[in-house]
Order: C-alpha cells, then sequence, then structure tokens
C-alpha cells in the first residue's frame, strides 16, 4: 500500500508513470477522504470508519485512536499470518497496532526512493515464506509544502492567494517528483516478479491547494474538493479489472475492499466498520456512497482546534457543508460548479434537509458509541 | 425550555424539558430497584456521564503527551 500524502488527483492523472498504471487496473478517481488532513484520513483508511467514531478526528486525535473498539488492516492480515512493516512520516499518522515493524523515517534527511526500494526488497525476500503487508508513504509532497507554503505562509496571506499559477506550477513539480518515485516503486515490483500474488494499492489522503480559497493555503482548514477529493487504484491482475470506476467512493472503504479481495470477513470483536467493499462497484453496480467529512480550522490561531469545527457531506452532485464556528452552511453543486463558488444555501432548502439529515445520522452514530461505551459503565 | 423557580434552599436553577411518555414509562422501569429516586435524576445522571465522558476524551490526552503531540505537529508544520 503506498499513500502519495498530498496528491492531487485531477492532476496525478496527467503524470507519465500513472497515466500508464492507470490502465492496469482499478481506479477510482472520485474518492473522498474521510478528513482533508494526514493524520485522521490515514486512520480512517486503516480502519474503514470515520474518525468521530474512532477517536481520531482531529490533529491531536492520534493517542486517541480506539485500538480496542476498531481492527486495523495490520491486526487483520497479522491474524492471517502475514509479516506486516510500515514506513511512516511520524508516529502520528497511523495506529502502531498489528505492525511487526513500525517505522519512522526523516523527511528531511531520507531518501524516500532509496528507503522504499530496500524495504522492497526486504518483503521480496520474506515472502518466500511468508505473506507480507507493506504500507510506504509517500511524504516528499508535504516536506517541499513545509518550507515553500507551510511555514512561510499563513490561511490569509494575500502574497499566496494572489500567485495561484505559481503555485500550481511548485506544486506540479512536486507532484511530478512523487511520479517518478512511483514509476521506480512499479519497477521494483515487477522486477521481483511480485504481481504474480500481490495486490499493490496507490492512494493519496488528501489534496492540496494552491491558493483557490482565501483561507486555506494548503488542507485541513475547509472541506472543498481539491482537498476531500482524492483517488485509490488497486493492482492485481487476477482480481482488479482494468477499469475506471467513476462513482463516488469513500477512503473508508479501502479497507473493507482489501478484506473482501482476500475473503476475510468482518470480525466481531470489534465494532462494525463504516465503510463497504467497492468490489460490487467493480462488478457493475449503481450505487452512489455519500461521504462524511470532518476538518479543524486554525481560524486565526497557529495551532488546529481540538474538535472538528467544520463538517460536509458529499454526494457525487452536492457538498453541504456546516462551519461551526459561525454557524454559517454551504451548498454547492458539484456537477455545475466545480470550483465550489455558488453557494446554494438559501435555493434548495429540500437538498439541504436530506443532507443535513445524513449529517445528523453520522454525528449519531458517533455518539452512540459514547452512549454504548456508558452504558457498560452504568 | 421553560424555567422554574427553584427552591429557597436550592442554589442550582432548574429548567423543565419535555419527554415523550412512552420513554419516560421506560425510564421510570429501568430506575426500579436502582435507588434513583426520579425520572429526572437518572436523565441529569446519564447526561452528566455523557457529557463528563467526552470532555475525559479530551482529557484523556494528558498535558504531557499534549505537549509531545503538540511538538511533533510543529515538525511537521502543523502548528
Amino acid at each position: 500500500m503506498i499513500t502519495l500524502d498530498g496528491a492531487r488527483v485531477d492532476r496525478i492523472v496527467d503524470m507519465d508513470n500513472f497515466k500508464k498504471l492507470m490502465k492496469k487496473g482499478t481506479f477510482f478517481p472520485q474518492t473522498i477522504t474521510s478528513a482533508p488532513y494526514t493524520i485522521a484520513a490515514i486512520h480512517a483508511i486503516f480502519s474503514g470508519s470515520n474518525g468521530n467514531r474512532t477517536g481520531t478526528d482531529t490533529y491531536y486525535g492520534s493517542p486517541l485512536f480506539k485500538k480496542n473498539l476498531f481492527a486495523t488492516l495490520p491486526v487483520y492480515l497479522k491474524k492471517e499470518g502475514y509479516y506486516t512493516i510500515g514506513d511512516f512520516l511520524s508516529e502520528l499518522i497511523a495506529p502502531k497496532i498489528g505492525f511487526d515493524e513500525f517505522l519512522i523515517h526523516n523527511e528531511l534527511k531520507d531518501n524516500l526512493t532509496k528507503k522504499h526500494l530496500h524495504l522492497l526488497d526486504k518483503v521480496n525476500k520474506i515472502k518466500e515464506k511468508q505473506n507480507f503487508f507493506l504500507y510506504l508513504h509517500y511524504s516528499n509532497i508535504h516536506t517541499s509544502l513545509l518550507d515553500t507554503v507551510l511555514k512561510k505562509y499563513n490561511n490569509f496571506d494575500k502574497t499566496y492567494f494572489e500567485k495561484k499559477e505559481e503555485n500550481s506550477r511548485e506544486y506540479n513539480t512536486y507532484l511530478r517528483a512523487a511520479d517518478q518515485y512511483l514509476g521506480k516503486i512499479i519497477e521494483k515490483i515487477n522486477e521481483c516478479d511480485m504481481l504474480k500474488n500481490t495486490i499493490v494499492i496507490v492512494q493519496s489522503d488528501h489534496g492540496v491547494s494552491v491558493g483557490e480559497k482565501i483561507g486555506e493555503r494548503a488542507y485541513g482548514a475547509f472541506c472543498y474538493d481539491y482537498t476531500v477529493k482524492t483517488f485509490v487504484f488497486f493492482l492485481q491482475p487476477n482480481i482488479f479489472p482494468a477499469k475506471e470506476v467513476k462513482q463516488q467512493v469513500r477512503i473508508i472503504d479501502i479497507l473493507p475492499t482489501i478484506l473482501d479481495a482476500f475473503g476475510i470477513k468482518e470480525s466481531k470483536d470489534y465494532e462494525k466498520m463504516d465503510g463497504k467493499s467497492m468490489m460490487p462497484l467493480i462488478k457493475g453496480k449503481k450505487e452512489d456512497r455519500y461521504a462524511f467529512i470532518e476538518a479543524g480550522n486554525p481560524l486565526k490561531s497557529k495551532e488546529p482546534p481540538k474538535k472538528p469545527n467544520i463538517r460536509a457531506i458529499r454526494t457525487s452532485k452536492w457538498k453541504f457543508i456546516h462551519n461551526y464556528w459561525d454557524d454559517s452552511e454551504e451548498l454547492y453543486n458539484l456537477e455545475k460548479d466545480l470550483g465550489e463558488k455558488n453557494n446554494l444555501i438559501k435555493k434548495e432548502k429540500k437538498i439541504v434537509d436530506g443532507l443535513r439529515n445524513k449529517l445528523n445520522f453520522e454525528l449519531k452514530k458517533g455518539l452512540s458509541l459514547e452512549i454504548k461505551q456508558l452504558k457498560k459503565k452504568l | 425550555m421553560k424555567k422554574t423557580k427553584g427552591s429557597k434552599d436550592n442554589k442550582v436553577r432548574y429548567g423543565t424539558i419535555s419527554l415523550p411518555i412512552p420513554l419516560i414509562n421506560l425510564i421510570k422501569e429501568r430506575i426500579k430497584g436502582t435507588g434513583i429516586s426520579s425520572v429526572s435524576s437518572y436523565v441529569a445522571f446519564v447526561l452528566r456521564q455523557i457529557l463528563s465522558s467526552e470532555e475525559q476524551t479530551s482529557e484523556v490526552l494528558d498535558k504531557e503527551s499534549e505537549k509531545d503531540v503538540k511538538r511533533r505537529l510543529k515538525t511537521l508544520g502543523y502548528a
């Protein structure tokens, strides 16, 4: 499993190596993240569930992940006898539970291509005796943004938002480097003949702003499509056909899809996942799955908030956003308004009511879990 | 929510909320033999537990852990 941290789906599709890869497996270009920032998104991918239930719904949420209630991908695979190894940007990125080796790289010093090719060599030897799960976190887009955007500007710096084209060009160079990394990884996978019996997953956890909306210089503050719409790609010729599935799916659907592909049943020892397998959609089923999204806008503070303060529901056609700091709401028709500029909140009451009900339903799911835990104590 | 007068001895003021009768009856059954004297007491008890568990969720991250997380977030460029 390879995460290209911060790779935008609308741009990765134009990159050489990814374009070649896309034709060989199943590509989901409308995969919606649970949260447009890495910590919450990766926890959601690993658990198949949204942060409001798992406990990781803010930048501070990593130590609060309810590992006793939510089984993760490495936990499932370890039970099946897999050797599990992951290389991460930080301890905060993913739950450690289930990993035989939880490695952390130094994004400023380590050559990720070299390190990850070495890890592929390692698992290539392991696979002679044991199945393996290898997670590779490509963090160089984040590293590039660290000095050029994150530490240089705040979310309201006019100088940043007035140079969108330049921001865009710079971002594309970071993405091209990510694409080159991907090319080398796939080359190594082919050299090791791993595709005979390995599923390769390439995904992004969230996109990145290039200055589309004042108030968000990078990601994590808003819930607009340039950060929340991302992708997942599955490569394994025996299971995943070469096709593009345009229907909306969620990053929480990735774990159930892997379990489904392996014939592993969801464990009844844990809370039921929010996500659902994508296999029926690959086989042709038509289904619009809505996505529940949470973010934490720091507003004028330098630090992210301790609780989410912006939530959204996205379908293929509509995006409803509730901003809790001023109780404002937004509604966008995503088919006609790709830039999410025309707020229809006062014009489409029925649509708003329906989406607001979905939002409340998701919030109640989180609260129900709290009450369930409480009932055990009472 | 209507405000009613508290008793002269109580420093805490009370309000009134509405619950459906079937729910009230369920609660009455639920509290039989528990030592909880009224539906109001039970509802207040449960809500206090829920609200304090929500606060605990953010306080479970003790000050030392919070400092550590903040330090790591700063390295990542998020704080």
